[in-house]
């Protein structure tokens, strides 16, 4: 019912700030609804998962390996990501470079998850037990706070600069050159804006997609506040009919855009990475012949 | 079917309650917003909302927040989990994980080529059994074959011998019994001649002497003779 109390249908997309302090003149949020979500995220995902892959069917040599309960969920996502994403870019680096697209996926789906769990008009009272000043409880989606997809998409641009220059050395630092040398001045920097707008891609890509599925559902809760006050009761109930009907349809497309959106960070993820640590065969016959 | 239907129903109904109780937050929030003055009235004009009558509306001096409020402190908490969901899950999830993708891969792909050198070498015994099988169909049949034509001939040889015993035993036989009708002819002729004699002796009425008689028999044998031989 918050969506339809609250007065913008963007209210719930927000961060809403609990407390705040300053470093070297900037602003630094201590607690924020979001901050407070990435970390329950963090601790279901720390706790749980270590559990839950080890969810197995002994017996046999073939029951070993072979997962249990929600195991399988677990077992055949990560064993999706890393026959069917990672191995065609990474190649050999694959099982290198797997845990770490299996942790932008998982923890990325579990703060969109947690996004659409309704939790804020039940907590805020409890929020507000402990910081006086805030006027919304914990909710929402993380994911849809562009400073945290920003974060998030750095890690993925630290790990392709930082593996492109340990397994690649020369032939990363070769490949922000691939035309003529005379052509250095304009292909640098064309190179460069490259990599900054991948990493930009990634960071609007997940925020955008997750706060238009929020707004959009806001925006249909919000007729019935309209209609009510342009038609009263009776109009309002034939279209709050409508609407929760609607609304239960995109809360259904929602959970469908959380799992998409965290496959597609995870997807260009191994995409980048793999382009700045595997070589073109040109790279490898020229290494090959010296 | 009907269990469809009561589920459809059931639905319907939900969404109903849903939609009138959502009416009714909505009245409550506008009743008591109304005390606020300016809630109302930003409700009614839906999002076009600014910073300057939140404050007013929250009434606590906090700056009303954007889509991209967030600062340096959203990236450490972000940097923070992250990291730390990447370090703990890559030891103690990732790690079994992979492990146990690696060892299925390699479980697999092991139990794949066993399959495929199994199933060759279980043909390759299979056109030895049947090379086997066909050279010993072949060599019993020439056994077979060997032995019938032993056989035929051993059933030739005795069927010869026997024969040739045979006609040797029909022979000596008929030789035996020829002999012993010359020599029984013979003495009949003796016989018979000396008959005649002695009745033609009383018929003439005197004792032939010796030559005569020898004379005669040899005469009537003679002619017996020619008569056999006629």
């Amino acid at each position: 019912m918050y969506l339809l109390a609250s007065s913008n249908p963007l209210d719930h997309v927000y961060q809403w700030i609990y407390l705040k302090t300053e470093v070297g003149g900037f602003d630094f949020t201590l607690l924020s609804n979001h901050i407070v979500m990435q970390i329950i995220a963090a601790i279901l995902l720390v706790f749980l998962f270590p559990m839950l892959v080890r969810m197995r069917q002994t017996g046999d040599p073939v029951s070993d390996l072979t997962p249990r309960g929600f195991g399988n969920f677990i077992d055949s996502i990560c064993n999706y990501l890393r026959t069917e994403i990672a191995q065609p870019m990474l190649g050999d680096y694959t099982d290198r470079f797997i845990p770490y697209i299996w942790s932008a996926f998982f923890y990325i789906l579990t703060v969109n998850l947690l996004g659409l769990i309704p939790l804020e008009a039940i907590t805020r009272g409890a929020v507000q037990g402990v910081f006086p000043e805030a006027h919304h409880g914990i909710g929402g989606a993380a994911t849809g706070n562009i400073f945290v997809t920003g974060a998030l998409a750095t890690v993925t641009m630290v790990m392709m600069v930082f593996n492109g220059l340990r397994l690649g050395g020369m032939h990363y630092i070769a490949h922000f050159c691939p035309g003529p040398l005379w052509l250095a001045p304009i292909l640098i920097p064309v190179e460069l804006v490259g990599l900054v707008a991948k990493i930009f891609a990634l960071t609007v890509r997940l925020f955008a997609n997750m706060v238009a599925g929020h707004v959009l559902l806001a925006v249909l809760a919000s007729f019935i506040a309209l209609t009510y006050h342009a038609l009263g009761t009776g109009g309002a109930s034939g279209v709050a009919f409508v609407v929760t009907i609607v609304s239960v349809l995109f809360n259904l497309l929602e959970i469908f855009v959380a799992f998409l959106q965290a496959f597609i960070f995870a997807f260009l993820s191994a995409v980048f990475i793999g382009q700045s640590i595997v070589f073109h065969h040109d790279d490898h016959d020229e290494a090959a012949a010296h | 079917m009907k269990k469809w239907n009561d589920a459809r129903i059931l639905a319907i109904l939900l969404a109903g309650v849903m939609a009138v109780s959502a009416v009714n937050a909505v009245a409550q929030d506008h009743g008591a917003s109304d005390g606020h003055g300016n809630h109302a009235a930003s409700t009614h004009a839906g999002d076009s909302h600014d910073g300057g009558s939140d404050d007013a509306a929250h009434g606590d001096g906090h700056e009303q927040p954007t889509l991209f409020t967030g600062d340096l402190g959203n990236i450490f908490w972000s940097w923070l989990t992250f990291l730390i969901v990447i370090g703990v899950l890559g030891k103690f999830a990732w790690k079994p994980i992979l492990t146990s993708l690696q060892q299925r891969e390699e479980f697999i792909r092991d139990s794949l080529a066993k399959a495929k050198q199994d199933r060759e070498s279980a043909e390759a015994s299979m056109k030895e059994y049947e090379q086997r099988l066909q050279a010993a169909r072949e060599e019993a049949t020439a056994m077979v074959e060997e032995g019938r034509r032993d056989a035929e001939v051993l059933h030739r040889k005795i069927e010869q011998e026997a024969r040739d015993e045979a006609t040797a035993m029909l022979d000596r036989a008929k030789s035996e019994i020829s002999l012993a009708r010359d020599t029984a002819i013979k003495e009949l002729y003796g016989l018979t001649a000396q008959l005649a004699t002695e009745v033609a002796g009383k018929i003439v009425g005197k004792e032939l002497n010796a030559a005569d008689h020898e004379r005669l028999v040899s005469e009537s044998v003679d002619e017996l003779s020619k008569l056999h031989a006629n």
